[in-house]
């Protein structure tokens, strides 16, 4: 008799009834992704513009360069508005009203013919990111009139343009992987997918073991026929399956996100999604052994715990474990470790790892095989270990 | 038929050390009879029970539940048995019948006889109305009547009931001991705990003292009193546990 089965379709049935499991396996992942795409998507939006904020221009002598300065500001989306003076430009940026104010003074045209140096007084405020942005715009405004000037005076005297730079730095980008996501996708992901494997089936932990334990529903099970490693192994498989669904409702939810194009996030979306099917099958067969080991890591601390409140304690001490390496996992590209084989050794950094290549389209056989062998092998030993608690007497005894 | 020869069990505590729960329990339970388990809080009464149905394993000695070795095939024993004890819960996010059906699977009951079994037993113990709601939902005397359906869904040949009316009012704990009784009348063997003399007095056709893990004598009823010279269950039980008051001098 399919003792296993059972007790999984049993558990998985009280697990999808229950609103705390319902919330972290499938209301979590949508909107902590859906929160952290519109957030993002928000800031990418208002950085752009930033670059398209309104400016006060200070009146004065309007003439032929000024005019044509104001209007590559304007071209490039910023709204210009004159106001008196200084100071009222000033007291605008003091009371929020506007980020910029330039000053022309006068005499820029004459200045840039002779030509001799002119100065554009900027006023912002320094400590406001959205002004710092706006300034950033007219200094490369103001760059690229400067190079045009001093090309044509080059011209004029017979002298080669391209002295201007006599050292640049040409960018050649070389395609390492298929195809690639955006540097905020790759940042960001892997951590969600991975926390939510750990973090959907937490809530249904406490109450599979520990649970019945505290409410004595554990004997009448441990007195049925089954043997107690089946009923381990049947809890086991509807934590496991908590935890691919909780995972997978989280990579869906980046799916929707991208196909719903909503203006907002095109930011977020810009090289697409980047993720190929060769990526989502490499996606999926870590994320398989990862979620068994988090499962069985759950289910032994259930059944190590007397009850719920201990079994909730240790699970807190646990999620610490894994939200620490997952975390590490977003900044692991700016250190050395990204290409190290170590990491592919230490569980769930190993797993984020994968992940991360794969939305870069890159796949690194000997690091996938070491990343599903480690899970697999710690896995193997946390369900030994369950099913040894399970068949302790201590499983009762300890109440 | 339930026997033990010299049944033991010490659990080792990191604190108090090694602590006897059982200790030289020998005795007989037969068909068609309840026999008395009768004890204060702590006496042991649990203890045995749970390794009669081979959730503990003894420290020594032997236990045969219709002839089949608890230690040899404890998964043939715990087919032949029925257990409820009045602390066990139910799930509250199934309904009863859902219940029924999960411990059905378990003692391997399928199909149609599954179902038949279900739908008997809810008729007879009155579940019906509320047979397809949320165990969360149920009172206390309805999750009792739940509690002795999947108990007796295997019809299993062999009962244990520890203090199956703890908690419960006059009116249930009267129901439960009707379907104890009952299943006397069907040829069970019973085996039931308590600490009550009148349940005791009303049920068991042959009691066992136990006080300290020790079994300190059986009989009927009436053996009882006989043996101490008292005139009630009580009396003597007090007597046989040696606890020392006046009254009873």
């Amino acid at each position: 008799m399919n003792w296993t089965m059972i007790v999984f379709k049993k558990e998985w049935r009280e697990m999808l009834r229950d609103k705390r499991v319902k919330k972290a396996m499938l209301f979590g992942p949508i909107f902590s992704v859906v929160l952290m795409m519109m957030m993002f998507g928000v800031i990418f939006s208002s950085v752009e513009k930033a670059s398209k904020t309104t400016v006060y221009v200070v009146k004065g002598n309007r003439d032929k360069a000024v005019t044509g300065f104001i209007d590559m500001l304007d071209k490039g989306g910023m709204k210009v508005i004159d106001i008196d003076s200084v100071d009222a430009a000033k007291k605008g940026i003091t009371k929020g009203d506007v980020r910029l104010a330039l000053d022309f003074g006068k005499g820029m045209a004459a200045s840039l013919a002779k030509p001799e140096p002119f100065i554009l007084n900027a006023y912002y405020d320094p400590q406001e990111q959205k002004a710092q942005i706006a300034l950033s715009v007219v200094e490369k405004e103001s760059g690229m009139l400067s190079e045009g000037i001093l090309k044509s005076i080059l011209k004029e005297k017979g002298v080669d343009e391209t002295f201007i730079k006599p050292l640049s730095v040409k960018r050649n980008e070389v395609k390492v992987g298929e195809s690639s996501s955006s540097q905020f996708l790759v940042q960001l992901l892997p951590y969600f997918i991975v926390i939510w494997a750990f973090f959907g089936a937490l809530s249904s932990a406490s109450d599979l073991v520990s649970g019945e334990k505290e409410r004595q529903t554990l004997e009448t099970l441990l007195i049925s026929p089954a043997p107690r490693n089946q009923i381990a192994i049947g809890k086991l498989l509807a934590l496991i399956a908590a935890s691919l669904t909780a995972t997978s409702v989280s990579v869906l939810a980046i799916f929707v996100m991208y196909y719903l194009k909503l203006p907002f996030l095109q930011k977020v979306f810009e090289n697409g999604l980047g993720l190929t099917l060769s990526g989502l099958f490499v996606i999926i067969i870590t994320l398989v052994p990862t979620c068994a080991l988090f499962g069985s890591i759950l289910l032994a601390i259930s059944s190590y715990a007397k009850n719920t409140r201990e079994a909730q304690t240790y699970l807190s001490q646990a999620s610490m474990f894994v939200t620490m390496p997952a975390a590490f996992s977003q900044i692991i590209g700016f250190t050395d470790f990204a290409q190290s084989e170590v990491v592919y050794a230490i569980p769930i950094l190993n797993t984020a790892n994968v992940i991360r290549n794969a939305l870069m389209g890159r796949y690194d056989a000997l690091g996938i095989v070491i990343t599903i062998s480690t899970g697999v092998l710690i896995a193997t030993f946390a369900v030994w270990y369950s099913v040894k608690l399970f068949n302790k007497e201590t499983i009762l005894s300890r109440i | 038929m339930v026997r033990t020869e010299e049944l033991r069990k010490v659990f080792v505590d990191g604190k108090r050390g090694e602590v006897v729960a059982v200790t030289g329990a020998t005795f007989e339970a037969k068909e068609g009879q309840i026999l008395g388990l009768l004890g204060k809080n702590g006496a042991g009464k649990s203890t045995l029970l749970r390794m009669l149905s081979t959730v503990l394993t003894p420290t020594s000695g032997r236990a045969w539940v219709n002839g089949i070795d608890t230690q040899v095939d404890s998964s043939q024993v715990r087919q032949q048995l029925g257990f409820m004890s009045a602390s066990t819960a139910l799930y509250g996010r199934m309904s009863p019948r859902e219940i029924f059906r999960y411990f059905g699977e378990l003692y391997g009951l399928k199909g149609n006889q599954l179902t038949n079994r279900m739908n008997e037993l809810i008729e007879k113990l009155e579940i019906g109305p509320y047979a397809d709601g949320l165990c969360d939902k149920l009172s206390t005397g309805q999750k009792q009547r739940v509690n002795i359906a999947r108990t007796l869904l295997h019809d299993p040949q062999v009962l244990f009931f520890d203090e199956p009316t703890s908690g419960l009012d006059v009116v249930m704990s009267q129901d439960v001991m009707s379907f104890v009784e009952d299943e006397r009348k069907r040829g069970k063997t019973i085996i039931y705990c308590t600490h009550i003399m009148s349940e005791v007095d009303r049920l068991c056709d042959r009691v066992i003292c136990i006080h300290d893990g020790e079994l300190m004598g059986q009989g009927t009823v009436e053996e009882l009193k006989a043996q101490t010279g008292k005139d009630t269950l009580e009396q003597a039980f007090l007597s046989i546990v040696g606890y020392k008051r006046e009254v009873l001098a």
